[in-house]
């Protein structure tokens, strides 16, 4: 079980033809930059008393600024939490429009991963995570790394909630069944303990 | 643990996004400043503005230092009066009038003028 809240970010690699394309217009515009220099306009921006602050700015400039700022977004804009509640996905951070879905252990139904060709040799892709009420989708962690040890975390912290929750539950079971029967509290007691031991068998026997 | 500690600035760098992050910015910036982007202050001082002021292409004609010999074949081929400059920047100045005194050049231009106007028309 994890006690600390585990966070899993969006890596950069996942967005690697986005990268790609910002470096290459990284290089482009000091080059376009020297071949066209009226595109570096200059204009004051702001005086305080007798001191004046002139910016120049080269326009070419502004296009790998802008493909920064794009790929930036879609890896800051979503956070994804892993704590011994459950998982919760936070969707729209640096948007107007910010989406929490959270979903408990107990509730998950199945864990997948989608990678392509590319995504398995740079070791990232989605994870899919549905649970029991409804059919669809419910959390998709979108270019996570080892996206396939990351399903088997999810799905043994999964098992262990399961399990837990279900012994806790054959407990509350036995111990009512035992104050129904009449019997002593502490031959309830005792009862309840030999469930509990049976169960702890039976999980050990699951793992092997 | 105290807010300044040596482990609150390491942390972007421990984190790879984070500290990837950083390093796109730093590229960004190596970027900006390589194709010719500043931010410069200037102080004026009575309206006029300062050195800081000058424009990256009047610093490069500051730069240009003119030789003795193109300074020779200048005064060959123009006025009487020498220049003292030895920068373009310099030779620019004189021509608007900025480095001279205004009394100074109308009283040589008159009398050479008058001269020239006078054997011109046989008077002398």
């Amino acid at each position: 079980m994890i006690q600390k809240r585990v966070v899993i970010t969006k890596v950069w690699r996942s967005e690697l033809s986005r990268l790609v394309v910002f470096f290459i217009l990284l290089v482009s515009s000091p080059i376009l930059s020297r071949y066209f220099p009226g595109s570096i306009i200059r204009g004051e921006l702001f005086s305080i008393g007798e001191a004046t602050w002139i910016l120049s700015l080269p326009l070419f400039w502004l296009l790998p600024a802008m493909a920064f700022i794009n790929v930036t977004i879609r890896i800051y804009n979503v956070r994804y939490q892993v704590d011994s509640q459950g998982i919760e996905a936070w969707d729209g951070i640096l948007s107007l429009r910010q989406t929490i879905t959270k979903v408990r252990h107990e509730d998950i139904r199945s864990i997948e991963t989608d990678q392509s060709l590319f995504e398995r040799v740079l070791d990232t892709g989605d994870i899919y995570i549905s649970t029991a009420a409804t059919g669809d989708v419910e959390i998709t962690f979108k270019g996570v790394a080892s996206p396939k040890k990351l399903q088997n975390w999810l799905q043994i912290e999964r098992d262990d909630v399961q399990k837990k929750s279900r012994r806790q539950l054959m407990l509350e079971e036995t111990g009512i069944l035992g104050e129904q029967k009449g019997e002593g509290k502490s031959e309830g007691n005792s009862s309840a303990r030999s469930v509990a031991h049976s169960i702890d068998d039976q999980i050990v026997n699951e793992k092997i | 643990m105290s807010l300044i500690s040596v482990q609150n600035f390491l942390a972007p760098f421990k984190n790879p996004t984070h500290a990837i992050t950083l390093i796109l910015v730093a590229g960004l910036f190596g970027a900006y400043r390589y194709s010719g982007g500043s931010i410069t202050s200037s102080t004026r001082v009575n309206g006029v503005p300062s050195k800081s002021h000058v424009t990256p292409i009047e610093e490069d004609i500051d730069e240009e230092v003119i030789t003795s010999d193109e300074i020779a074949l200048e005064n060959e081929k123009s006025a009487p009066t020498v220049r003292k400059s030895t920068t373009k920047r310099g030779v620019l100045d004189e021509l608007i009038g900025r480095g001279k005194s205004p009394k100074e050049a109308p009283a040589e231009a008159t009398g050479n003028g008058l001269d020239d106007i006078e054997k011109s028309l046989g008077l002398r």
